[in-house]
């Protein structure tokens, strides 16, 4: 199946500007009018959407960067904003936020000194490990009820109206789980590739040159959308069904065919769950993490191999499983790249 | 621009940080018998979704205490092994409780 599609006329640059004009309005809240207007001009044409999906996305960097997030603490570099076309709203946004990101630095602060006041009791650290493949897998709750597990490395952004429900998947592959609502479809958007679910669960994984939809549960429909933001060439799949779909340009090819259940266990193993291990040796433990995680744990001493474990662990945790073995079996654990870990005798 | 901001205000915001930093202290319904030490922790681990490990030779032939109730992990963890000759750390990075010998 293949589809294309025209140019806009519109230039890339205008494009943007109006994407980060939106981005303020949203900011400051949308008066019903605005909300319609909004709408217009998002399904005018593919490409508005995907600047609006890209400066937002780009928002939530700066956010990242200013430490606005949990989980990132980088410092604030106001030269990284002069890189980005959007300056206007950053500039404008810096002033009113200046105030907040002082109370939440401050907060943090004393956030970070009651977390080490809380655990000074406790003894060896697991080692930090820079790769991503490292990463514990996370798990995404959105307001409906709907849930993902995004892969490491995977990155999404959500956008929920009275309308649709639409999940933009930017990079890596996710699981979802969605809840029935007749009135407001799901919708994962990937590379202009259309997955529409109604109360079904899927997988999509973004590659470089290919979308792969695997459906476990339910019903979706795949499609490309055409400039008119019309859905073309409609694919149907059902549970147990997976549809490779290659991106050439503006256009796609689908193929779709049943998926076995074994292939299926296969390609869902990166999914958290809680293993138990009951006077299991190592090597049994390291041989099950191996097969789940996208990293593999090499034992360099044969004697370690039989040492015996209990343990109940989430099968995504390599590196505090890793960081136990150094700190309570005597056993050395060294990042060998960014995809490997040895395990030894400490010396 | 003027921004009027209210006095104390910014005390407000780090004592509701400070709260839920300090709240964080969730309790779980535990229902676990005296008995093997490591069938005990580990029914520990599940009825409270969370990650525990131990060497199997170090908890051989010891029996934990019973604990039944809802309250938090730490708490359970003390009562199970209230003089039994083992005690746990928690990763603060990692999150996962190690069972070892005194």
């Amino acid at each position: 199946m293949k589809n294309t599609g025209n140019r806009s006329d519109l230039s890339d640059t205008a494009r943007e500007q109006t994407a980060a004009e939106w981005i303020v309005k949203h900011e400051y809240g949308l008066t019903a009018e605005q909300q319609d207007e909004f709408l217009d001009w998002l399904t005018e044409d593919p490409k508005n959407r995907q600047a609006y999906i890209t400066q937002s996305w780009a928002w939530g960097e700066i956010d990242r960067l200013a430490g606005l997030q949990k989980t990132d603490h980088a410092p604030v570099n106001s030269n990284l904003f002069d890189e980005i076309e959007i300056k206007p709203f950053y500039r404008k946004h810096a002033i009113t936020m200046s105030i907040g990101i002082v109370a939440m630095a401050a907060s943090l602060l004393l956030f970070i000194g009651l977390f080490i006041f809380e655990n000074t009791k406790q003894t060896p650290q697991t080692k930090e490990s820079t790769s991503v493949v490292f990463n514990r897998i996370e798990k995404q709750q959105f307001d409906d009820g709907s849930s993902a597990i995004l892969n490491r490395g995977a990155v999404v952004s959500v956008e929920y109206t009275a309308e649709i429900r639409l999940v933009q998947l930017l990079k890596g592959e996710a699981s979802f789980n969605i809840e029935e609502d007749i009135n407001r479809p799901f919708i994962v958007e990937v590379k202009g590739v259309h997955v529409r679910a109604v109360g079904t669960q899927f997988n999509v994984k973004l590659s470089d040159e290919s979308v792969d939809v695997i459906v476990t549960e339910g019903v979706v429909a795949v499609s490309m959308q055409n400039t008119d933001n019309a859905g073309v060439g409609e694919s149907i799949l059902e549970a147990h069904h997976r549809a490779n779909i290659e991106i050439q340009g503006e256009s796609m090819d689908v193929s779709v065919g049943v998926i076995e259940e074994v292939e299926l266990a296969e390609e869902l193993q990166w999914h958290p769950v809680l293993l138990e291990f009951d006077n299991a040796s190592l090597i049994e433990i390291i041989a099950e993490l191996n097969t789940r995680n996208e990293i593999e744990i090499i034992i360099a001493d044969p004697s370690l191999e039989s040492i015996r474990i209990s343990s109940v662990i989430w099968s995504d945790n390599v590196v505090g499983f890793v960081g136990l073995l150094d700190s309570y079996f005597n056993i050395d654990a060294k990042q060998l790249d960014p995809q490997t870990i040895v395990l030894d005798n400490q010396k | 621009m003027n921004v009027v901001v209210p006095r104390f205000s910014y005390l407000i915001i780090f004592g509701l940080f400070a709260l839920t930093c300090c709240s964080n202290k969730q309790s779980y319904e535990f229902d676990i018998g005296a008995g093997d030490s490591g069938i005990a922790l580990r029914q520990f681990a599940l009825q409270a979704n969370i990650e525990i490990i131990f060497n199997s030779g170090d908890l051989e032939g010891i029996s934990t205490n019973s604990v039944r109730g809802k309250m938090h992990p730490n708490v359970a963890l003390d009562k199970m092994l209230k003089n039994t000759g083992l005690h746990y750390k928690k990763e603060s990075q990692s999150n996962v409780y190690a069972i070892v010998r005194k």
